[in-house]
């Protein structure tokens, strides 16, 4: 019982955070500002651990003698607006009388003082450090104990390219950025409506990631907005360094093989999920935006399905829906066949098969299994590998070891040829983690198929049919419009609808069937 | 409750290994027969002849044999019952003899005439065998013409389906399925009939020519190629066919494809005695003329039509022949439409009937027709300087007329 639990224990969600630290002293110091500046900055200094990054600029107001000081970091906050708003404006071409009172120098700088759109004041020393790692700069007066915030944000960012995990032919070329205010404004200029919600959250206690949860208000069903929230509030992290970090914690079912939250870094996607009345998070440092809740049909449709004349779109859906049974059961199959029913291969496939495999000296469910372990080795290393190399690591597996490892006989060329058509197969699907997820399923497959033929196969496909039926994501049936299906919601599923015909919303996600407004 | 559900996993997990592979074969250790002979020795044995498929020699490599291999095996083996015979096979095959993709069962004279029924009665336990299997008898014996090379195909019995499903465009044998013939051979009023298989003795290659028919479980007599063509038309089989018949006006021969065949056969009595009356309509397409006559015209088509007519009455009637004096079978089914017409009479009659065919009174009418006029071309008459005149005037005759 113990080896069970050693071994499988981590598997239980847990309630209490491993990471959560009692010691943060970020969260737990709420000290206020002083009227001293210079007890500020040396606060700053010494909280911050003297960063080498942290710029304190101490200045005198205009001709007079009013200490200030302004505190930034160098390369999250633009030193050029800086300049230019902030000390151009307080030490040169100051516009208005310096009054004696700390306070109301203060208030005079904030309206009259510095040209810039966004400021707000803050009290706490916490605050002000949370504000200069945003990327925002603080001006600190003497005698004041008050903090002004200005917004200066301007780091090195990459600028919107296509997207790599998912090309197009035809479609927009755009994809997201590693910064969040870039993806937002990408969801805006698709969406002009006063409808789009872009609701803020932090997650991690030290990355203090900004997260936001977009959606369309009176489109999207209010309770999965609201659980969306719950959930991503009761995420406890230290850090957050990528959207999969949340994608985890909000799963309904964690231990399913199959991914229960859709991924994109195309805007257009986005924008079409917050159109179809699902909810989009958007998380700071990645391009990669959640879209729940998601049905098992949409890891089979691309953006481009839908750019494409409805003809040419179904078609590629049908063919995608061909990949997704190949990439799953087709090793499964030809060992079933091959080792068990060989009644059941026409006869001069049996016979070329037949001869394929003379003397291949392992029994085909393991030649299936070593054959797509390499495959997969293959794979990862294409990724990896920086691209020249990794031309190498391909023309290397594709031609030394398929054509040299069945010329010695190690494998049957019909394995090869059923490898390669699986993992070809399994690339035609557009989502990346349901094509990976396939690999779990495979391999079970494989073995049962190695064991009882085609009876643990359909065993199998029960399994996993069972569990599907089971699967419910954010409320909703994964496998919906299979199971159940609303007005209209045919139209869009293996074979896409002309958009003319499609006058309705799906009700399985915006809770009631409602024409589109 | 984790305790439970922790040894209900390890059972499971247990049970895969214990209870896996029983039947796991792989592919290459099969022997895939291709076909099958039967025949009886002098001693009474039977004798099975199975044709393996060489899968080697099948593969596209070049690793795959030379080309003088043979790309089949045969072996034989007796045994005093079928099963017999088949276990001992495994005292010397290398594989495991796999019988699922069996083409063909050929069975030779011997062994049709003495009894069939242990062979269907095998044939038909055993899962691995399909009823979809051709089934042929051969006059001598069937183990040598397993052995024939073929010209085109890398097996015999490949060879013999392929040659079996091209008899559909000669009809001059009767092919059947296993299926099939079981069926026949249990009903109680129909004689079951086979395609006949023989050996070129000039050349490697087998031939299908004619069918054998079976009373019960013993062979009961040959059919010519004429014969069963009206056998096949008169169990409406008959999908295509060519029928050479001399010229109505000057003899010389003609070949017309019979594109569409139908018999019609009523039963009415005469006393106690029936009658069947056959009519059938034929339509063929002039395919190919060594006379001169001009079909065109339709006079001369009338006469041809007559011609043809008169070609299947003659395969009609010795097939009937052959059924009520030859053989003495009613192996064409007249019986079948004297059930179906006369049931209230029928069961007086199915006790004496086997003596009653052969009196029975059996008319036939044959229509043919020659459709199509308008796709015919006049036969191909090279116009020479020195009769061209003639031609001309011939022309214009035609043309006033």
């Amino acid at each position: 019982m113990r080896i069970w639990k050693k071994a499988f224990g981590w598997i239980k969600p847990q309630e209490k955070l491993i990471f959560e630290d009692k010691n943060t002293d970020i969260s737990s110091d709420k000290q206020p500002l002083s009227a001293n500046l210079e007890i500020n900055l040396a606060l700053l200094g010494k909280l911050m651990g003297e960063a080498q990054d942290l710029i304190i600029r101490e200045f005198s107001l205009g001709h007079d003698e009013h200490r200030a000081a302004v505190v930034l970091i160098d390369g999250l906050a633009e030193k050029e607006l800086v300049n230019e708003q902030i000390l151009n404006p307080l030490m040169l071409e100051i516009r208005f009388e310096i009054p004696r009172g700390s306070n109301e120098l203060f208030n005079r700088i904030k309206k009259y003082g510095i040209p810039n759109t966004a400021i707000k004041e803050d009290y706490t020393i916490d605050g002000v450090i949370n504000d200069i790692l945003t990327g925002n700069t603080v001006l600190l007066l003497e005698g004041v104990d008050r903090a002004l915030m200005i917004s200066s944000q301007g780091w090195k960012d990459r600028s919107i390219s296509e997207p790599i995990t998912e090309s197009v032919v035809r479609g927009p070329r755009d994809g997201f950025t590693e910064t969040l205010r870039t993806n937002t404004t990408l969801i805006r200029r698709r969406i002009k409506s006063p409808d789009l919600r872009l609701e803020g959250i932090k997650i991690g206690t030290r990355t203090q990631t900004d997260v936001v949860i977009a959606y369309l208000n009176g489109v999207a069903k209010k309770d999965v907005v609201d659980e969306v929230r719950t959930r991503l509030e009761s995420i406890k992290i230290d850090g957050v360094l990528e959207s999969g970090y949340i994608e985890e914690f909000i799963e309904d079912r964690p231990l399913s093989p199959f991914p229960q939250v859709e991924r994109s870094e195309r805007p257009d996607k986005v924008a079409s999920a917050l159109l179809e009345g699902r909810v989009a998070i958007l998380v700071d440092t990645t391009p990669f935006v959640l879209m729940v809740p998601t049905v098992f049909f949409q890891f089979i449709q691309a953006s481009e399905d839908y750019y494409e004349r409805y003809y040419i779109g179904s078609m590629i859906r049908v063919l995608r829906v061909l990949a997704l049974m190949v990439s799953i059961t087709l090793p499964a199959i030809y060992i079933a066949l091959t080792s068990f029913h060989h009644e059941m291969i026409p006869t001069p496939l049996a016979l070329s098969i037949a001869s394929s495999r003379e003397a291949v000296p392992f029994p085909a469910v393991g030649e299936a299994l070593i054959m797509g372990i390499f495959f997969e080795i293959l794979r990862e290393a294409g990724i990896r590998l920086p691209r020249p190399t990794g031309q190498a690591v391909s023309i290397v597996g594709a031609l030394v070891i398929g054509q040299a490892a069945v010329e010695a006989g190690i494998v049957s060329q019909a394995m090869v040829i059923v490898v390669a058509l699986t993992g070809i197969s399994s690339f035609a699907i557009p989502a990346y983690n349901a094509a990976v997820a396939g690999i779990l399923l495979r391999v079970p497959l494989v073995i049962l198929a190695g064991f009882f033929g085609l009876f643990g196969i359909l065993t199998g496909l029960s399994l996993i049919l069972i569990h599907l039926c089971g699967l419910k994501v954010f409320g909703i049936n994964y496998l919906s419009i299979v199971t159940s299906a609303g007005e209209g919601e045919y139209k869009d599923f293996v074979v896409r609808a002309p958009w003319w015909s499609m006058f309705h919303r799906a009700g399985r996600i915006t809770g009631k069937s409602k024409k589109k407004t | 409750m984790e305790r439970k559900l922790f040894l209900i996993i390890l059972m499971l997990c247990c049970s895969l290994f214990i209870a896996g592979c029983w039947n796991s074969r792989e592919i290459d250790q099969l022997a895939f027969v291709m076909g099958i002979g039967l025949d009886k020795t002098q001693e009474g044995n039977i004798k099975i002849t199975v044709q393996v498929a060489k899968p080697s020699t099948f593969s596209k490599s070049p690793s795959g044999g030379s080309d003088n291999e043979k790309s089949f095996w045969v072996a034989s083996s007796e045994g005093k019952t079928i099963f017999e015979a088949i276990r001992n096979m495994a005292t010397f095959s290398s594989r495991r003899i796999f019988w699922a993709h069996n083409k063909v069962i050929i069975i030779g004279e011997k062994m049709a005439r003495d009894d069939i029924s242990e062979i269907l009665d095998f044939f038909c336990r055993n899962p691995e065998l399909r009823l979809r299997t051709w089934i042929a008898v051969t006059p001598g014996e069937a183990g040598k013409i397993l052995e024939r090379e073929p010209g085109m195909e890398k097996d015999p019995s490949s060879a013999i389906e392929n040659v079996i499903n091209q008899t559909v465009w000669t009809g001059k044998c009767y092919r059947v399925m296993l299926k099939d013939f079981l069926e026949d051979y249990l009903s109680t009023a129909t004689y079951p009939v086979a395609a006949r298989i023989v050996s070129k003795d000039d050349s490697s290659n087998i031939k299908m020519s004619g069918s054998a028919v079976f009373n019960q479980n013993k062979l009961a007599g040959w059919l010519n190629e004429k014969e069963t063509r009206g056998l096949l038309w008169l169990k409406g089989q008959l999908s295509s066919s060519i029928m050479v018949i001399p010229c109505p006006l000057d003899g010389r021969p003609l070949s017309i494809e019979l594109i569409g065949s139908k018999a019609d056969i009523k039963s009415e009595f005469d006393g106690q005695i029936p009658r069947f009356t056959v009519d059938a309509l034929a339509s063929g397409n002039l395919s190919e003329q060594a006379c001169q006559t001009d079909f065109t015209n339709m006079d001369n088509l009338r006469k041809l039509e007559k011609a043809l007519a008169s070609a299947i009455k003659d395969d009609l009637e010795s097939v009937t022949k052959a059924a009520q004096t030859g053989i003495g079978l009613d192996f064409p089914g007249y019986n079948h439409y004297l059930h179906r017409q006369h049931k209230d009479r029928w069961h007086e009659l199915v006790e004496k009937w086997p003596g009653l065919f052969k009196k029975a009174d059996i008319i036939i009418h044959v229509k043919a027709m020659i459709p199509r006029e308008t796709l015919f071309a006049r036969p191909l008459n090279p116009v020479k300087h020195n009769n061209v005149n003639k031609i001309r005037i011939e022309a214009s005759n035609e043309i006033t007329r």
